[in-house]
């Protein structure tokens, strides 16, 4: 017992650590809503409305247009954090680039948005500096900041076009998105084409990894039933240990089936404009 | 007679094997440098960009009062060294070819951020639509060149890598110049803090 429970404070004191050393705030993995706030920057029911809005938007055209809001970049430039979030969250439909997302990062006090290489005609640079400009510094300066994301939003679905029922008033404009324009330059893969060989190595690789999650949910069952008994402090619930792997089961599940978002294979490269405040 | 058939028959087999490995590891080499020179099109693409807004820029600035000539008359000029390149493709694989080109771009990109500083000390000009809009097209044109570049290196090495290693290494350099080590981008000066490549 002794034994596992150092090995658990090894493992505990380890991932602390990396926490800790990470002045380079590490890319997330994509989220799982059109809207994100993990700044506290917006008022919940703002983030909840831009969510709403922009998955139907998404629904009506296709077009994946994403918020993300969070406080800091760290030591990581601006546009590079951006592009690189771009790539790992595949924003826009693959082929078709048409994805773009407004990023704000109030501690950096930075605003961008990031354009899919389809949107680079639909959304160009100074357009997109405009909007930053424009509508969004100068409301955050005004200590506006839901209606200066909002109306940013308002602005981007305005250039890319296609809204069903323009919230800015108006008649609703039925479909006339422009469809985006592909890139005549061949795709940039991120990965190299590989071979049958590397495909079967790592067909291998995650059948070891699966193996190895499968063996620490067992552990954990098998620790969850074992403690208690063995006069262990600190887990007071007798919960038998299916809680546990309920749990870890239930989030997986959870985040395949809740209709989240899901990034659709798009491509940015560093088009679009920074602002600050 | 059978122990000849056998031999010939062995010959063939093992004929046959190399053959298959040779051609394995030739398609690899094919299919990475394909990346590498897709890569490279980005690339050029997003110089060619920055190189067409230039005429805009320099007679945007010109009509400002007093512009320093000697500021936008430098811009024309590394432009024109830019636009006077006539390398071909295979530059990846021509180091001298492409230390030019690289030398041709950052030639222009110091004369563009010496004559975007000096627009600091006209603020009527700063303050002009169209100079704001030329400006966001500028910042948004050197990130994409930025992240192609990146994006080359990585395509690169991941190229180099394959192609140094045993035994691929012994076919590449049975095709000669074919599938020469590809150059990479050296980080432009002024930018030491490189963006670092993890996609």
């Amino acid at each position: 017992m002794r034994v596992l429970r150092g090995l658990l404070a090894l493992l505990i004191l380890t991932v602390l650590g990396t926490a800790a050393n990470a002045a380079e705030v590490a890319i997330p993995p994509s989220p799982a809503h059109w809207a994100t706030d993990t700044a506290g920057f917006l008022k919940p029911q703002t983030v909840a409305d831009l969510d709403a809005r922009l998955r139907a938007y998404q629904a009506e055209t296709g077009h994946q247009i994403l918020v993300y809001v969070a406080p800091t970049t760290g030591t990581t430039p601006t546009e590079d954090w951006t592009v690189r979030a771009f790539a790992r969250w595949k924003v826009g439909r693959k082929g078709l680039d048409d994805g773009l997302i407004l990023f704000v990062f109030p501690t950096d006090r930075k605003v961008r948005i990031e354009v899919g290489y389809g949107f680079e005609q639909t959304v160009p640079d100074a357009t997109a500096a405009r909007i930053i400009r424009d509508t969004i510094t100068p409301k955050i300066r005004a200590g506006q900041p839901d209606e200066a994301v909002t109306a940013g939003v308002d602005e981007i679905l305005a250039a890319v076009g296609g809204e069903a029922s323009g919230k800015a008033g108006g008649a609703p404009s039925k479909v006339d998105a422009p469809a985006p324009v592909p890139r005549a330059t061949p795709q940039w893969e991120p990965y190299p084409a590989r071979d049958p060989g590397e495909t079967f190595g790592e067909a291998i690789g995650i059948l070891i990894g699966a193996l190895i999650a499968v063996g620490i949910v067992f552990l954990l069952i098998k620790l969850a039933r074992w403690l208690p008994d063995t006069g262990g402090t600190y887990v007071s619930s007798h919960d038998d240990g299916w809680g546990i792997a309920g749990m870890l089961l239930g989030s997986v599940v959870g985040s395949v089936t809740s209709g989240g978002f899901s990034g659709g294979g798009g491509m940015s490269g560093g088009g679009g404009a920074t602002g600050s405040w | 007679m059978n122990r000849g058939l056998l031999v010939l028959g062995g010959l063939v087999i093992v004929i046959a094997i190399a053959a298959m490995g040779l051609a394995g590891t030739y398609n690899r080499l094919v299919t990475l440098d394909q990346a590498v020179q897709s890569q490279w099109a980005q690339v050029e693409s997003v110089y060619q960009r920055r190189a067409d807004l230039i005429p805009n820029l320099v007679s945007t600035v010109k009509g400002a009062a007093n512009f320093e000539k000697s500021t936008y008359v430098a811009v024309a000029e590394a432009r024109s060294k830019v636009g006077q390149l006539n390398l071909g493709s295979g530059v990846p694989n021509d180091p001298e070819a492409f230390a030019k080109f690289s030398a041709a771009q950052d030639g222009l990109s110091s004369a563009l951020s010496h004559l975007l500083a000096v627009v600091e000390n006209y603020p009527n000009l700063k303050a002009s639509q169209n100079f704001a809009d030329l400006q966001a097209q500028l910042e948004g044109t050197e990130n994409r060149i930025a992240v192609e570049r990146m994006r080359f290196n990585k395509a690169a090495q991941t190229f180099n890598t394959t192609r140094d290693s045993f035994p691929t290494v012994l076919v590449a350099g049975l095709f000669g110049a074919r599938f020469n080590e590809k150059a990479y981008f050296k980080s432009q000066p002024g930018s030491e803090t490189a963006p670092k490549v993890n996609f």
